[in-house]
């Protein structure tokens, strides 16, 4: 990201160490990925070591040093979706997608996550599309929501 | 129009009293996570697209969640002179029936659930409407005690007149106006509340600590990070009635001495985290929060953090420690926050169902709340019962209320006419209670018998069909994917539990690697650094006890056990 | 203030706020550890000091490090519980540290020679007990070190697991380290402090203006001269090894004497 936006953002959150959390995120939002150069300048910019920087990013589960898709595709694992068949809406995202659970697709259209737990757990089985979210899935029914957002995408 | 006396609470009042009872037709549909994922915006753009075309004269509203999530899209219709009335399932087809409906001055009968009579009745009722049970009467709301989701899914979340309308602000008024903090504090105290997110402490007591921690600043922290799988209670709140919680911070911030507030959000929570900015602007708008509260000389602000996807996060220190932008490594403890907290300043970190009570209990006095539930275990508790059941959703009832109850008489028990084989009550670190043993009380006592605890108030129903180690195995992936890594006990001896029980899933271990897994479990339940560590091997090792022809299958077969006729 | 307590039937008076592995140590009882060091703050991770108490404590186990005495306390640092428990902890660390003779020989000395669990070739002997990254910040304050990652995956690194620009070389990492995880080496006029995970960093080393012996990477030197003290400063700033520093500095010393 250029370093001008970067400045923006942390200028926004008045260079406040302590805002590094909202600031990762903002970046990241923009960005689809927090690469090296880019930690590397927010570091500067509020006075913290690399390192510490680098710990934050790796301990936390929202943020990636990778490039995410840029359809995040993120399938809920809590013990409720696990009950009502998730495992068989990960596989079909799985083999549709090519890629394994952390992966992203070739051409960097979609990254496949799973993640604990979205809060719908009374319409399990749950899987977002970056800010979408459907429900009461199948292997059907995601295989064909899939289908569409590939679609649109294109 | 800023909120600076009586009479303006008053005016504002009768703005919400009109928005509940308008003089024109409105359509209000729910647009919470669950109903946008369910497709409530689709249906909110057809609505707006068939009102444009016909010209028809109705206004779109939205509602917040009510924790009943497989109901949704829920929609409901004011008309004048009648009560609101309640549709479920909505689809777009139904939707323009019931517009078409309404502009013929008919009321649709498919998928009404219910009318809604508050906060006051309608003085002549419809005899078209007789059939149709109440809110209160209705299921799945009846045969619970809803008054901290009194508004959820009834009222615009985003709407401060229709909160007030329903009593809202009136205990904040009160405390400004008439109360002391330490007023405030004893009615804490006596109310009995206790800690809902978990932790189950005293909340008056620690309200009390903090107060006579001396500091010039101090801090409130809402804990919203809900991070236990299965719960979504504090979701419903924080969409469906945000004023509430707000009213809630900002009675313990002038309880406690504290200007300063921050909810700490759950990062998958992404509409939350707009919606909740959103309602904190409108608060501000009406003097709700900022300077000069309802008039008074109390200030206080409150802002939303993002959390970073840390179930680890969810404990109060490790939170503290995420908001000073550190990772989130739960801290030794003495110092406690209440002494010692975010940037070493008194703090206090409570729920939002927690903090969602302060209000009822100001208005109504701690007696009020404390006549609610048991001896030991005061007001009601939000339980969120999902799996296996036929209708899962969030009920609320008095503490004591029996497990049994809930499950078959609320919640409808298992569907196709299958058994239960497990309940697991509380949070991730509950015990599966096995299905002979279901008829206890929920309160802490009776649970901490069976291994299990109030905790989040998550009830996962398991039927005959499940696999108790795969079920374990999955809730130990949770605990090694979560762990912070910081002490031996739970980095090395939780991953190490979940390595031989994946060993025994696949049929290539022994019983003496049950004897291992045991050990393990008791090194990290005795000396981990936190409860993470120290309850993850409760569910695990009782699970072993109470499902042991699960295990031997698997040892034996590497296969489940075949369901039980 | 002084209070008196008992550790393994041994009557102690200590100062109220000393911890019981400070007391136990100052009256020659062993008590092991690998994430303590006496300068820097109590970490409470590694769980091997664990003791047993009561008396004026509720009886239990407690974490030895960061407990404080008190008056009436009854400690036993070899109970049954205590032995069983450390043991387990042994063999959960040497899963990790296979290859580390320190923790070998801690643990062996502890009646545990071998661990049920199984030791990946991947492991790369750290306990992750904290020492060099707690060093590093909170003493040395070069910043070099950080933990990324998180549970079992946790592991000691650089920034960006590349070579560290923090670094200053003066190797208090490795000197710390209780199962040789981080190590340096030198080798002719080259300094590498590395794990097996990766280099954290590699120096030219300075060559002494007398002897001509390669003694400290610059960035050190400079380091030490820009946060010390004048006098030390000076000191470093003469481009000279220790050896040929003490010399020079006994030798100005004597003369000055008799002179």
């Amino acid at each position: 990201m250029e370093k001008e936006k970067i400045e923006k953002i942390v200028n926004k959150h008045r260079n406040e160490k302590s805002a590094i959390l909202a600031i990762l995120h903002e970046v990241q939002a923009e960005d689809n990925q927090l690469n090296t150069e880019s930690l590397r300048y927010i570091a500067q910019l509020l006075d913290v070591p690399y390192a510490n920087v680098y710990g934050l990013v790796t301990f936390y589960s929202a943020f990636s040093t990778d490039k995410k898709g840029k359809t995040l595709v993120r399938a809920c694992d809590g013990i409720s979706c696990h009950i009502s068949g998730a495992e068989e809406v990960v596989e079909a995202l799985k083999s549709k997608l090519n890629i394994e659970i952390g992966q992203t697709t070739w051409d960097e259209a979609f990254g496949l996550e799973k993640v604990r737990c979205l809060g719908l757990c009374s319409i399990s089985p749950n899987v977002s599309f970056n800010d979408k979210t459907y429900s009461n899935l199948n292997k059907e029914k995601i295989l064909e929501i899939l289908q569409k957002v590939m679609g649109d995408s294109k | 129009m800023k909120i600076k006396n009586r009479k303006d609470l008053d005016k504002v009042k009768d703005d919400g009293m009109k928005s509940l009872f308008p003089k024109s037709p409105q359509i209000s549909i729910s647009m919470s996570t669950c109903g946008l994922a369910l497709g409530a915006d689709h249906l909110f753009q057809k609505l707006t697209e068939e009102k444009e075309k016909t010209g028809v004269k109705i206004a779109l509203r939205q509602t917040g969640c009510s924790g009943f999530c497989n109901l949704e899209p829920i929609l409901i219709v004011r008309l004048p002179g009648k009560p609101g009335l309640l549709y479920t399932n909505v689809t777009v087809k139904k939707t323009l029936k019931i517009l078409h409906d309404i502009q013929q001055k008919k009321i649709t009968t498919e998928g009404l659930l219910c009318t809604i009579n508050s906060p006051a009745s309608i003085d002549t009722p419809d005899i078209g409407l007789n059939d149709v049970p109440d809110y209160n009467q209705a299921y799945p709301f009846k045969h619970q005690h809803r008054i901290l989701l009194k508004n959820c899914g009834i009222i615009d979340p985003l709407s401060v007149p229709e909160y007030v309308a329903m009593e809202g602000y009136s205990a904040l008024y009160k405390a400004l106006c008439q109360m002391r903090p330490e007023d405030v504090i004893k009615e804490v105290v006596e109310s009995g509340l206790r800690g809902r997110g978990g932790a189950w402490f005293p909340t008056g007591f620690k309200w009390d600590m903090a107060s006579k921690s001396s500091g010039d600043e101090k801090f409130v922290i809402c804990n919203a990070d809900e991070g236990d799988p299965g719960a979504y209670k504090d979701r419903t709140i924080m969409e469906g009635n945000p004023f509430k919680l707000f009213e809630g911070i900002v009675l313990a911030g002038y309880a406690i001495g504290s200007h300063h507030g921050i909810i700490y959000l759950r990062e998958e929570y992404h509409h939350t985290f707009e919606f909740l900015n959103t309602a904190i602007e409108f608060a501000k708008q009406y003097g709700l929060l900022g300077k000069n509260i309802l008039g008074s000389e109390f200030n206080f602000s409150l802002n939303i953090v993002r959390g970073g996807g840390s179930y680890v996060c969810g404990e109060e220190t490790a939170l503290m420690d995420s908001l000073e932008g550190e990772v989130g490594d739960p801290r030794l403890r003495p110092p406690f926050p209440i002494e010692k907290g975010l940037w070493a300043r008194p703090t206090i970190v409570n729920n939002v169902e927690t903090l969602s009570n302060v209000p009822l209990i100001i208005q109504n006095g701690g007696k009020w709340f404390a006549n609610i539930g048991t001896e030991k275990a005061k007001g009601t508790k939000i339980l969120s019962v999902v799996g296996n059941v036929k209708h899962p959703g969030l009920y609320e009832v008095p503490l004591g209320t029996n497990l049994k109850q809930v499950i078959f008489e609320m919640a409808g028990g298992p569907f196709n006419g299958k058994s239960i084989k497990a309940v697991q009550v509380g949070s991730p670190f509950g015990t599966f209670i096995p299905a002979d043993k279901l008829d206890v009380t929920l309160d802490p006592e009776s649970l901490k018998k069976m291994g299990s605890m109030i905790g989040s108030g998550v009830i996962v129903v398991l039927d005959q069909d499940t696999c108790i180690v795969d079920i374990l195995h999955h809730l130990l992936t949770f605990f090694v994917e979560e762990s912070c890594g910081k002490c031996v006990p739970c980095r090395e001896g939780v991953s190490r539990m979940e390595e031989l029980m994946i060993e025994i899933y696949n049929g290539r271990a022994t019983i003496n690697d049950l004897n291992l897994l045991n050990e393990l479990g008791e090194t990290a339940r005795d000396f981990s650094l936190c409860a993470l560590g120290g309850g993850a091997p409760a569910p695990i090792l009782n699970g072993i006890k109470d499902f042991k022809k699960d295990f031997e299958a698997h040892i034996k077969t590497g296969k489940c056990l075949l369901p039980s006729k | 203030m002084m209070v008196q307590l008992t550790i393994n039937d041994k009557e102690i008076e200590a100062p109220e706020s000393s911890t019981i592995l400070d007391v136990a140590r100052k009256h020659g009882i062993d008590i092991p550890t690998l994430c303590y060091h006496e300068a820097l703050e109590p970490f409470g991770v590694c769980r091997l000091c664990i003791v047993e108490v009561g008396g004026s404590l509720r009886k239990g186990i407690r974490i030895s490090c960061i407990q404080n005495v008190m008056n009436g306390l009854i400690v036993n640092t070899e109970s049954k519980r205590v032995l069983r428990n450390r043991q387990f902890l042994f063999e959960l660390l040497l899963a990790r540290s296979p290859d580390s003779n320190k923790l070998i020989d801690l643990a062996a000395k502890h009646g545990v020679y071998e661990s049920r669990f199984y030791e990946g070739d991947t492991d790369d002997n750290c306990v992750r007990c904290g020492l060099c990254v707690r060093v590093c910040r909170d003493k040395i304050g070069a910043f070099a070190l950080c933990f990324a990652h998180r549970g079992y995956d946790r592991m000691v690194t650089t920034d960006f697991e590349s070579l560290s620009e923090y670094c200053i070389g003066c190797g208090t990492c490795a000197q710390i380290c209780p199962t040789g995880a981080i190590r340096m080496k030198d080798d002719g006029e080259e300094r590498i402090i590395y794990t097996k995970n990766g280099v954290v960093a590699k120096f030219k080393l300075e060559t002494c203006d007398l002897c001509g012996i390669p003694y400290a990477p610059r960035k050190y030197l400079d380091f030490v001269i820009k946060n010390s003290d004048e006098s030390m400063a000076v000191t470093v700033a003469r481009d000279l090894c220790p050896t040929c520093a003490r010399r020079t500095g006994a030798i100005n010393l004597v003369g000055s004497m008799t002179t």
